[in-house]
């Protein structure tokens, strides 16, 4: 099937490249900078739409994970960020099993589960150290998928010092990490 | 936990029906943010006088226009503005050109035509710099202008003229100083956004090794009691108030400008607020001291002017030398090997010349806590100022700024991979 909007983004880039650029005053540098920033940006965009969806459910997938992991801690703390928490981990897998999910969904999904785990580091900051670094060791290592999808992400815009220490992103993307999302 | 941490996170625990608990700070406290919202800040992460005046405006301000362009017409009409109750006699404006490089400022060179005291009827290259509607970093002209005059004589710094802190002639805080010669890169090397990363290639790098050495060396040796800095707090030696007000400050920004909520940032700041060194020594703290921030002459490899101190501050030495070892803004050898810290010398190599051309000593410790402590604050200036002054269209160059929001997450996986060291 054509991709029109493909198309599009390619005759948009070769335009820049090749129409507008010549024509800018070669000494207005910010003009200059920001014309090939916008060309650069339509590239990434045409390698990175089709993957714009996955992304996002790789994101809430992330959220869910850690939320059911560290659901049991904030029990053990503070019964409003363990009844937030628990309402965000239910309305996700709920999401998650729909057949139909828009990305507007899913990020409202990742959101909503991200503010408790947020809110359960910053109450666990005063409790005892035992269950604070059990909780900040949660959140480390689990983000290191995160971060690395991030990473792989925005790869080629160039400022990753390690990009051979990187998954190609459609791999860093397929990592599953919710067991209650495989099930569903 | 420290008494100081404890008070940073007054109100952060789940107290019945609090307006302060994190998940209930909106888009729109963000985008529009009321006098109580600006206060509850301000209260929370308390920091130096200046910073907090900066910030204070900075939200103050934030529901205003988005910023609309800015013209040589308009720009020279500040100008004028700000020279006709500055200087005395004729004078006119010419040349003017804008220069990129940096990704805050609006930055406009221009030739001024006058009759100069002591000088007589002269020429003088000069440069405007002026804050947009907001900007990537809410720093201080003020600040930029004391440190400047400081360190005429000092090191080479361009001289500076006058200062407009808080925009009585411009329509924002700008500075007007004297264009310095010299270049950022080498002419065969293509420029990197900001300046991060700058290769300058193997024989150039080696030459330029003492001079960025000396002056960093001067810098953190200068005696701050020799200048007023009115603009300025000096924190007290033998506490943790320096990386308090310091850390305070990335808090709030946090805060105030992200568009997520990320429970790894949570992680580094409260092993941060845990973890605050003790200050041995005040020193000047350029606060942004790398590759893309000094001008050098490509043939003599004297570097001729050393620029943007607007994230100076009087604190630790150590956060400039994490600063200017970090990951982020180096790259590696050619035989790819080596880290070229700010791609001038090995990270070793960097710090040995230093502690031998200033006297002072490096504590690994320390150092490492500022490294942790950069990482943060580039995660928050690439991902959480980036994203707010991006989607209010407060800047001359949006498009620059949210291209540089990818390099946040190189600095998250360093801070990531240092905190899970630590644990």
């Amino acid at each position: 099937m054509a991709d029109y909007t493909d198309n599009a983004l390619l005759a948009s880039i070769k335009a820049l490249n090749e129409v507008v650029l010549p024509a800018v005053d070669p000494s207005d540098p910010l003009a200059t900078e920001q014309l090939r920033l916008v060309a650069g940006f339509l590239k990434f965009l045409r390698t990175r739409l089709p993957q714009v969806h996955d992304r996002n459910r790789f994101e809430l997938e992330h959220y869910l994970a850690l939320g059911e992991r560290l659901a049991g801690d904030a029990r053990l703390v503070s019964p409003q960020v363990s009844q937030r928490l628990d309402d965000a981990i239910e309305d996700a897998r709920s999401l998650l099993r729909s057949r139909a999910v828009s990305v507007a969904e899913l990020r409202s999904a990742a959101a909503a589960l991200s503010a408790p785990i947020s809110g359960l580091v910053r109450v666990v900051a005063d409790a005892d150290p035992g269950l604070r670094q059990r909780v900040a060791h949660a959140v480390l290592v689990d983000s290191k998928r995160w971060v690395d999808m991030q990473r792989a992400w925005f790869v080629v815009q160039g400022f990753e010092l390690h990009p051979d220490e990187l998954p190609p992103l459609d791999e860093a993307l397929r990592i599953s990490l919710s067991a209650e999302t495989a099930r569903g | 936990m420290t008494n100081d941490s404890q008070a940073i996170d007054k109100g952060m625990t789940d107290a019945p029906a609090s307006p302060t608990l994190p998940w209930t700070v909106t888009e729109a406290d963000r985008n529009a943010p009321s006098p109580a919202f600006i206060e509850l800040m301000r209260d929370r992460f308390p920091t130096e006088r200046e910073a907090d005046h900066m910030l204070t405006r900075k939200m103050q301000r934030r529901a205003g226009p988005p910023f609309s362009g800015a013209s040589f017409e308009a720009m020279n009409g500040y100008i004028t503005a700000l020279l006709r109750d500055k200087v005395s006699g004729e004078f006119r404006l010419s040349d003017e050109r804008w220069f990129s490089g940096g990704a805050s400022k609006i930055q406009m060179g221009f030739t001024l035509h006058w009759n100069e005291p002591g000088v007589g009827p002269t020429a003088t290259q000069l440069v405007a710099r002026m804050e947009p509607a907001e900007s990537l970093n809410s720093t201080s002209r003020l600040r930029e202008f004391e440190l400047l005059q400081a360190f005429a004589g000092v090191i080479p710094v361009p001289r500076v003229y006058w200062v407009d802190p808080d925009g009585t002639w411009f329509p924002e805080p700008a500075l007007v100083y004297a264009f310095a010669e010299g270049t950022t890169k080498p002419r065969a090397v293509q420029g990197k956004v900001a300046g991060i990363g700058t290769n300058y290639g193997p024989e150039l790098r080696k030459r330029l090794v003492p001079d960025f050495v000396e002056y960093l060396a001067r810098i953190h040796t200068f005696d701050p009691g020799h200048h007023p800095f009115a603009a300025f707090d000096r924190p007290t030696i033998g506490t943790t108030q320096s990386a308090l007000w310091q850390l305070n400050r990335a808090r709030r920004i946090w805060e105030e400008d992200r568009g997520e909520e990320l429970p790894l940032m949570e992680v580094a700041a409260s092993w941060l607020a845990r973890n605050l060194p003790t200050l041995d020594r005040v020193s000047v703290v350029h606060g942004d001291y790398r590759s893309g921030n000094f001008l050098f002459d490509e043939r003599s490899a004297r570097i001729t002017a050393v620029l943007d101190w607007e994230r100076g501050y009087l604190g630790d030495r150590h956060r400039d030398l994490a600063w200017t070892t970090a990951q982020q803004y180096g790259h590696w050898s050619e035989d790819g090997k080596t880290f070229l810290a700010s791609g001038i010398a090995p990270i070793a190599e960097l710090l040995d010349r230093y502690q031998e051309a200033s006297g002072l000593s490096v504590d690994p410790e320390r150092l490492r806590y500022y490294t942790i402590f950069n990482c943060y604050q580039i995660v928050v200036t690439a991902l959480a100022s980036s994203y707010r002054v991006v989607r209010l269209g407060k800047t001359h160059q949006d498009v620059l700024i949210a291209w540089i929001e990818a390099a946040a997450f190189g600095a998250m996986e360093e801070l990531r991979r240092e905190l899970e060291g630590e644990r």
